[in-house]
């Protein structure tokens, strides 16, 4: 059966995405961009850090995977028993890599030449793991090292103890890596289980853009993606918790000075309504402590944050939290003052040409970003990952928000009974100099 | 004369013109929806002025004359379709650059149909030109607030343990010169600065550095250089252009350096020197020992004997220095050490595949084109080619690269000489014993 093709547009700049539902179930989107020197693919599946509990069909019980799989796995893919897969990409001249994030895990490389040999490369090893006791074992002390740099990243360590205060219950709260412990009950065997479960073609996205062409890739991805029959497995759904009220999680690291993170927990969304509520909440955020604010700049004259302050929504399948983060001596007298500003503004009324300014911005803003190949995959493949969306969705839903969507935003996103303050505080640095 | 180019195809600038201490380049590409417009004021750097400078890229962008907080200076940015203005301290070997940028939106996407140029441009030289100060000095709470953020990012240094590393190790490898001093000076130096300083410091910036100024446009705009030069052209300006090469002095041993701290993870950084590698070599070298994906530190450090997790490698053209760091346990230091050298003498002994250099090629080529495809590594590409006084095309390095014999590998490999060794160890690790040698 041919792949079924739609285009989709973006009214503002004129973009198209094509989108391309493949007969293996692969959903696989392009956008041609000539004009550009270089080509970018990600190859993507719904497979994060937080689907470690799921019950397959058939099964009585769920069954849970130990923290960081899905970064284990996508290190141990790259293990190939013939030759190294970086060095058949650098060979074409390319770069590549992967991430592992909370909702997806990420293949990827970038390219000048040489661009649909690449896309093979890509496409093949992402579906042939190879695991061996051995490479696995290798493997561990490497991600472990690769734990211990982020344990000693203060930015890391201040946003998982934020999220360990919010979302307990969720695993969500564990870092991307997992922990040196539950690294070590990986096997091949689990690694074999879950790319069995999670790679297959309909979980997955295929996502190009610069000097590319539709027409070749969908020939390709013919020839290269295996038609499976999908092995279904329902995640376990969280219940969502009463709110907590105002917790403060401390520890002390090497740093130089407080870092703070506060985030606001809320009800989580899917899809368009996730995606429209997480614009709204971050531009209610500016409004109320963005760096145009007065509360800011009362905060920054009081000496109270600095430069590194900033805010953001943070929101997934299961998660939304709105934070603001940065550097103070005294966090519990931003937070107050933020709350303060809420209460101020839900009594009051935002700024209704503030909003406007800011919403401006946005639109701005995303003009701009989508001028790259590199950032249109990213978007394409986010949208893919936000439950199908369109890449383009962003415009037309900021166009859509009225400062008289504050209040609501206000009532639902940023409840001052469901917050955690994390604080990182400086710990003597015990420094010693000597020859070695 | 400015170069103008209707479609950017490489950083082909020519020679420009230094006319009045400032030279203006102009890049076009009908792909890019936005524009940008850079000026780097190119410094001598001292103790005392090295946190003045950094001070200096915050004051001018946080406020001016006309908007006088970083609130209303950021209101009037966001109104701009989020208009960006912004500005760093980079360092060149002895010297740096104030590098101020602005980027926004072209005027073809503005929704009412606004000429966003125009009041972008009015902006930005009014924060360079007509500062928030009164009286020979910046204004309160201004210059109090970019002071405290400047005092934070000094005591925020060891927040990023490979950058606090890294400065540690080139603090010691370029002792006695102005490479030593951080990008933001020392605490006690910038808790002296005051705004008439700060002032003082600007205005003879503007006197007598050269400027050299790179804008990267959809379509012609000749009002951006009208209005450019028509702001700075009025100042008195009397500036020539830098040589920047300040070659590290030999040693008569290694430094060698240790440092606890409550890490979880050690790092360790290694700087050689050298005396004279020409270009294309040094670029061949470095991607074969550790910029190739597959280069010979992470195949053999990394991936075959699980070392360490990350070892990177970075060069200084003009202070003639190849950096090493890696993050590993603090027991490894020797061990990593010694396979750091063991790699070394590979390049020195010609013990390495064609391939490899090959690849280095390959991966300068592609990151040539990719510089092509934003406005900002755009601009920063045109202005590294006139600091590097090397105004060859990528291309031509590219052709210079494939023309590297492994005989000039190695003799370049032989100049590489030990200078520092520094290691910032986690408190529970094992004592290391390295060696510098």
């Amino acid at each position: 059966m041919p792949a079924e093709i739609t285009r989709l547009t973006d009214p503002c700049t004129g973009d198209v995405c094509i989108r391309m539902q493949h007969d293996s179930g692969l959903e696989i989107r392009v956008m041609e961009m000539p004009a550009f020197s270089t080509s970018y693919a990600q190859f993507g599946t719904r497979f994060g850090s937080v689907h470690r509990k799921f019950r397959r069909a058939g099964d009585a019980a769920y069954t849970e995977m130990p923290a960081g799989i899905a970064h284990y796995l996508e290190h141990k893919l790259f293990e190939n028993p013939d030759s190294s897969i970086s060095a058949a990409f650098s060979r074409l001249g390319a770069r590549d890599n992967a991430y592992t994030d909370f909702d997806r895990t990420v293949y990827y490389f970038q390219t000048q030449q040489h661009f649909y040999e690449a896309l093979e490369l890509l496409t093949g090893f992402v579906q042939e793991p190879y695991f061996t006791q051995e490479s696995v074992e290798r493997e561990r002390s490497i991600i472990a090292q690769e734990l211990r740099e982020c344990l000693d990243d203060p930015a890391d360590q201040v946003f998982f103890q934020m999220l360990g205060g919010l979302y307990p219950e969720h695993p969500v709260h564990t870092d991307v890596l997992g922990t040196e412990e539950s690294i070590r009950q990986i096997t091949p065997e689990i690694l074999y289980t879950c790319h069995a479960l999670f790679y297959h073609p309909q979980n997955m996205v295929l996502c190009c853009a610069g000097n590319v062409e539709a027409e070749k890739i969908l020939q390709l991805c013919d020839r290269m993606i295996k038609k499976r029959t999908p092995v279904t497995a329902a995640p376990f759904r969280y219940p969502e918790r009463a709110p907590a009220g105002r917790l403060i999680r401390r520890k002390t690291m090497p740093v130089g000075k407080t870092q703070f993170a506060a985030g606001f927990r809320s009800r989580p969304e899917s899809g368009t309504v996730r995606l429209k509520e997480s614009l709204l909440s971050s531009l209610t955020a500016e409004l109320l402590i963005g760096s145009s604010s007065p509360l800011c700049q009362r905060l920054l004259a009081e000496g109270l944050i600095n430069d590194t302050f900033s805010t953001d929504c943070f929101a997934g399948d299961g998660w939304f939290t709105v934070l603001a983060e940065g550097e103070s001596d005294c966090p519990e007298a931003v937070l107050d003052a933020l709350c303060a500003e809420i209460g101020r503004v839900k009594k009051e009324g935002a700024d209704r040409a503030l909003f406007d300014t800011l919403k401006r911005a946005a639109y701005g803003d995303t003009v701009i970003s989508m001028n790259h190949p590199e950032a249109a995959c990213a978007a394409m493949l986010d949208s893919f990952i936000w439950d199908g969306i369109s890449p383009f969705a962003r415009a037309e839903l900021l166009a859509q928000l009225t400062a008289d969507d504050v209040q609501g935003c206000l009532e639902t996103r940023f409840c001052t009974d469901n917050i955690c303050l994390s604080v990182i505080e400086p710990e003597s640095l015990g420094k010693e100099e000597s020859e070695l | 004369m400015s170069r103008k180019m209707t479609e950017y195809a490489a950083p082909d600038c020519g020679e420009g013109s230094t006319e009045n201490g400032l030279r203006y380049t102009a890049l076009c590409s009908p792909k890019f929806r936005s524009c940008l417009l850079t000026f780097y004021f190119y410094v001598h750097r001292t103790k005392e002025t090295a946190p003045v400078h950094a001070l200096l890229t915050d004051l001018l962008t946080a406020s001016s004359a006309a908007y006088k907080d970083h609130a209303a200076l950021s209101l009037r940015l966001e109104s701009l379709y989020a208009a960006d203005f912004s500005a760093k301290l980079s360092l060149c070997g002895d010297d740096a650059a104030l590098v101020f940028t602005a980027s926004w939106l072209d005027d073809r996407y503005a929704l009412n149909g606004e000429a966003i140029t125009g009041q972008v441009l009015d902006l930005i030289l009014g924060c360079l030109l007509q500062p928030n100060a009164e009286n020979g000095a910046f204004c309160d709470p201004a210059f109090r607030i970019c002071k405290q953020n400047l005092l934070d990012d000094i005591d925020c240094l060891c927040n990023d343990k490979r950058e606090y590393a890294l400065q540690q190790a080139a603090a010691i490898a370029y002792q006695g010169t102005p490479a030593a001093f951080s990008v933001h000076g020392s605490r006690e130096d910038a808790e002296t600065v005051t705004p008439a300083q700060a002032y003082r410091v600007w205005q003879e910036i503007l006197r007598t550095s050269f400027c050299e100024i790179v804008c990267v446009t959809p379509e012609p705009k000749p009002e951006i250089e009208a209005a450019v030069r028509g702001a700075l052209g009025q100042l008195p300006r009397n500036a020539a252009f830098f040589d920047f090469d300040a070659p590290t002095a030999p040693k008569q041993r290694p430094a060698v350096q240790t440092e606890t701290m409550p890490l979880e993870q050690s790092k360790l950084v290694l700087v050689y020197r050298y005396d004279s590698i020409p270009r294309e070599v040094l670029a061949v070298l470095c991607g074969v020992l550790g910029g190739i994906p597959e280069s010979l530190l992470f195949l053999n450090l990394r991936e075959k004997q699980g070392l360490c997790y990350y070892c990177a490698l970075q060069s200084s053209q003009f202070k003639h220095t190849v950096t090493i760091d890696c993050g590993m346990d603090a027991e490894q230091a020797e061990t990593v050490q010694a396979a750091v050298a063991e790699q070394l003498r590979k390049l020195q002994d010609r013990d390495f595949p064609d391939e490899m250099m090959r690849q280095a090629v390959l991966q300068y080529e592609y990151h040539a084109a990719a510089v092509q495809d934003a406005p900002d590594s755009t601009a920063a590409a045109a202005a590294a080619m006139y600091r590097r006084r090397d105004l060859r095309t990528p291309e031509a390095l590219a052709e210079a690269m494939r023309q590297v014999t492994r005989e000039q590998i190695a003799e370049a490999a032989k100049q590489l000489t030990p200078d520092t060794v520094y290691l910032l160890r986690a408190e529970d690790g094992e004592e290391a014993d390295a060696d510098a040698g």
